[in-house]
């Protein structure tokens, strides 16, 4: 078969709903749209780990310690699952782990937004769970239909994990707006830092070039404001059931169209935060992946060896 | 309760609580390796360790609240330093990820002789216990066994980086085998293998062990305590951990959290 048949083929199969796995043949551009996506993906979820980490300790009752463990540990295991994917994508690269981490450090690939920012009171650390982990599964549960079989089967594991999450989240938000004052003003301080950040997470009305590439190839297969939309209509009942006020006075949904007016967030600022790693917490939190991956390849050198000289005791 | 005979709740209480601090405080020192192991494959193995010695802990402070301690909630977040029983060695801030294999691996060789010894004990709750936590740790121990042995085989930086944590550990071990009062309570309850004298000759034998198959000379004995954890006598260390655990949780000591 040549290749403008072969690439025919292929988006037959796909518009008729078929998935791609692995070991088929894919478009290079369609591989390249893939690891884009998952590594983008995959180290999110493990530079989503450290703002939660930072609670960890100071996590005030047993119970939240040990569930705040957990979670921190399931995105770790999200990132270690999704890197795993982009490094199987990779392999005709030669690239593999120890590359796919070097980028994230040297800016190659970006993480969202949300993790660039600091958490400064034990409510950012429930509203994360509530808002962030909320927000994910809405991304990731559109990305469930994608056309590349091996994301949608893992990503099916993963929004199920989430929901926990944000179940957890929910549970302290809920601790918080139901205790003392100063409980509900730390929890209203917290939601007045995410929500605008929040909006900036679904992305710009309209679509990148890539996010484009990746509808026409079915990776993904909602746009950014139908994300948007489904998360206010979710989340605006549940803060105001909560007691608790939406920071932006332009959150009113049309009567008429159902559809939900917002104030822009700033897509400078965010893009840049992004873009150059420049955010609040962007650098103390890669310092903080430097010093488990750099800093520490001796030890994976020592693994390494000791496998080696093991290997060869054994043949 | 039928704590077994001639054996007072406060024995049981002397001989509980040493067990639950240790595994409480060396469970909160390891979640701050979170996001920081040295690949994403151990930062998950090592979070499931640490939830694991949580839970155990969070098991014998419920035990404890049986025989007349608070709930487990205050006896974790409101004590003072010197009402904990844990070893001094498990309060200290984390060295590098070759001393932590170290001590861990010197901690759950520990900790796998005492349960040894606990699962002797005559009370049903903690035997049926001590059971199912045995399970897990003999993971635990077998984890740090090999991350031991990989750091000791696998490259001159490795190998001195765990020389150098052993060294580091050696003389501040003391107090991990000590009851924080004489032992002869123990012989009471039938559990002379826990005795401060047995318990560290079984353990100096393991560890001798390990030292001389992967060819690190050995330190020499485990000098005795200058100050003793067991006898709620802490380094600062625990003070400050005490301070950013109980961190927001001070913030309001009645508030649901």
């Amino acid at each position: 078969m040549g290749e403008d048949e072969r690439m025919t083929d292929f988006m037959a199969r796909i518009a008729s709903g078929q998935r791609v796995e692995a070991n088929d043949w894919m478009p290079g551009e369609y591989r390249d749209l893939l690891i884009k996506q998952i590594h983008m993906h995959g180290v999110s979820e493990i530079m989503g780990a450290y703002p939660e980490k930072e609670w960890v300790p100071k996590a005030p009752t047993i119970r939240r310690k040990l569930a705040l463990n957990a979670k921190v540990q399931d995105e770790i295991g999200h990132g270690q699952m999704l890197l795993r994917l982009a490094e199987d994508l990779s392999r005709p690269y030669g690239r593999g782990r120890e590359a796919l981490m070097d980028d994230l450090l040297d800016g190659r690939v970006k993480f969202h937004n949300v993790f660039h920012l600091s958490a400064p009171t034990w409510a950012d650390a429930g509203v994360i769970g509530f808002l962030v982990d909320g927000g994910a599964i809405i991304t990731q549960a559109a990305l469930l239909d994608s056309s590349y079989a091996p994301y949608a089967r893992m990503l099916k594991r993963i929004v199920a994990e989430e929901s926990f999450h944000m179940q957890y989240g929910e549970s302290v938000v809920l601790a918080l707006a139901e205790g003392r004052q100063a409980q509900r003003d730390m929890l209203q301080g917290a939601i007045n830092r995410w929500w605008s950040p929040m909006m900036f997470f679904f992305g710009p009305r309209g679509m990148g070039k890539s996010a484009e590439r990746m509808m026409h190839y079915k990776i993904r297969t909602k746009t950014n404001e139908e994300l948007r939309q489904k998360f206010i209509n979710r989340y605006v009942p549940r803060l105001q059931a909560l007691g608790m006020s939406i920071p932006d006075p332009a959150v009113k949904q049309d009567p008429a169209t159902g559809v939900w007016g917002f104030t822009e967030p700033d897509w400078a600022l965010h893009t840049d935060m992004v873009r150059n790693n420049c955010g609040p917490e962007s650098q103390s939190r890669l310092n903080l992946r430097k010093q488990a991956h750099t800093g520490q390849q001796w030890v994976r050198e020592a693994v390494n060896e000791a496998s080696r000289l093991l290997e060869r005791e054994g043949a | 309760m039928n704590t077994g005979q001639k054996s007072e709740g406060s024995d049981w209480v002397a001989l509980i609580k040493p067990v639950a601090d240790d595994e409480w405080i060396v469970a909160h020192r390891g979640s701050e390796w979170l996001g920081l192991a040295p690949d994403l494959e151990e930062d998950l193995a090592y979070s499931s360790i640490n939830q694991d010695e949580m839970g155990h802990a969070h098991f014998y402070y419920a035990l404890l609240a049986e025989l007349g301690d608070p709930e487990p909630e205050r006896t974790v977040y409101g004590r003072p330093p010197e009402q904990w029983r844990n070893a001094r060695i498990l309060e200290a801030p984390n060295g590098d990820w070759a001393q932590t294999v170290a001590l861990r691996y010197f901690y759950e060789v520990f900790d796998d002789l005492r349960l040894e010894g606990l699962s002797h004990s005559l009370w049903q709750p903690l035997q049926d216990g001590i059971r199912t936590i045995r399970r897990e740790e003999s993971y635990h121990l077998q984890h740090f066994s090999t991350w031991f042995d990989m750091l000791a085989v696998g490259t001159p930086e490795s190998r001195r980086r765990l020389v150098n944590g052993i060294d580091a550990l050696w003389m501040n071990l003391g107090d991990l085998f000590s009851w924080g009062q004489p032992d002869t309570w123990l012989a009471a309850m039938g559990l002379d293998n826990l005795s401060q004298p047995v318990i560290k000759a079984a353990w100096e034998r393991r560890v001798g062990d390990k030292l001389e198959a992967a060819g690190i000379p050995w330190p020499g004995p485990v000098p005795e305590p200058l100050a003793d954890g067991r006898r709620g006598q802490h380094t600062q260390d625990l003070q400050a951990l005490l301070n950013v655990m109980t961190e927001v949780q001070r913030t309001d000591l009645t508030a649901q959290w």
